[in-house]
């Protein structure tokens, strides 16, 4: 875990992360939603869990952040109510009954 | 009935399915329709604009009916999408109106914040309090609050992918962006999302 020496950027100057399975927390930060996602490959998806697993911040945070992307999908999935005259003028606007079924 | 399936008999031409078709999604084309324009009115006009161009596409009067591949969701928030770029256009034509929405088709701002700067403000590296997130996670109310400050962009992917639950693909095609960059896209959102519920109401 102390074999790597990170470059120095703007990223490690503004976080303390750790160096675990591989991956910096800023490169777990970096692939957290494809993480979510279940798109990531099967190499970096084994570090990240091997991360987490070490790294509390990391755990806190993806967990944090996995349940947010849940719950926006579970609450916001049924869409507003469309208002009846907004409903009304657009069927106007559309003028079904304008058309006959070809015969 | 599916979707696939109500388009098919919609195309006889079958105004009863399309009605079916249109009351089932309106309120999907309305909601992603907000978040294109700045008006109710503006919004209105995308939604009639939308379910328009889907009807004379459906019925073979014009191209682009829905191919059968993807989501018939995708293909009408493609429409929308266009749509409303022609609002859009049609504003440019009258600027005082609209002056303050130049940027909204600009396909990327080439926004450079870096990603860990997007995590701090995000919480990532903090102790925030769990029961604090989580009560935030359970209000419907505060969620959309959050989306609603945050910038179009922002919203408008959070809302294709995690909202309506289109693929990447089909969302990327929505926006006209590559996957990679819808990819960037979704989430720098998501921890732009994040940051605002850290700072609303709990």
């Amino acid at each position: 875990m102390t074999d790597d020496k990170r470059p120095p950027s703007e990223a490690t100057a503004a976080h303390v992360g750790q160096h675990i399975a591989g991956l910096w927390c800023d490169e777990v930060l970096a692939v957290l939603s494809d993480y979510v996602d279940g798109v990531l490959d099967d190499a970096t998806r084994a570090q990240v869990e091997a991360h987490v697993q070490e790294c509390d911040e990391c755990a806190r945070f993806g967990a944090d952040f996995a349940a947010m992307v849940g719950a926006i999908r579970a609450q916001l999935a049924s869409p507003p109510t469309v208002d009846d005259d907004v409903s009304a003028r657009l069927f106007a606007a559309l003028d079904l009954d304008a058309v006959e079924p070809s015969r | 009935m599916p979707d696939d399936a109500l388009l098919r008999l919609a195309a006889a031409p079958d105004a009863a399915a399309f009605a079916v078709f249109v009351r089932r999604h309106q309120g999907h084309v309305l909601r992603f329709a907000r978040s294109l324009t700045r008006t109710p009115s503006d919004a209105e006009d995308v939604l009639q604009q939308s379910f328009l161009a889907a009807w004379r596409a459906t019925r073979g009067d014009t191209d682009g009916a829905f191919a059968g591949t993807g989501s018939a969701r995708g293909w009408l928030l493609t429409i929308a999408k266009h749509a409303a770029g022609k609002t859009h256009r049609r504003r440019a034509r009258h600027p005082d109106e609209d002056a303050s929405r130049a940027s909204l088709d600009d396909v990327d701002h080439g926004e450079v914040q870096p990603q860990a700067q997007l995590g701090h403000a995000a919480g990532w590296g903090s102790d925030d309090d769990p029961e604090r997130l989580t009560s935030a996670l359970e209000s419907k109310a505060t969620l959309e609050a959050a989306l609603a400050r945050l910038a179009d962009d922002d919203r408008q992917v959070l809302l294709l992918r995690d909202v309506e639950g289109l693929s990447t693909k089909e969302a990327a095609a929505v926006l006209h962006v590559q996957e990679r960059a819808l990819k960037s896209r979704l989430h720098r959102a998501r921890l732009r999302l994040r940051a605002e519920l850290r700072g609303g109401p709990a």
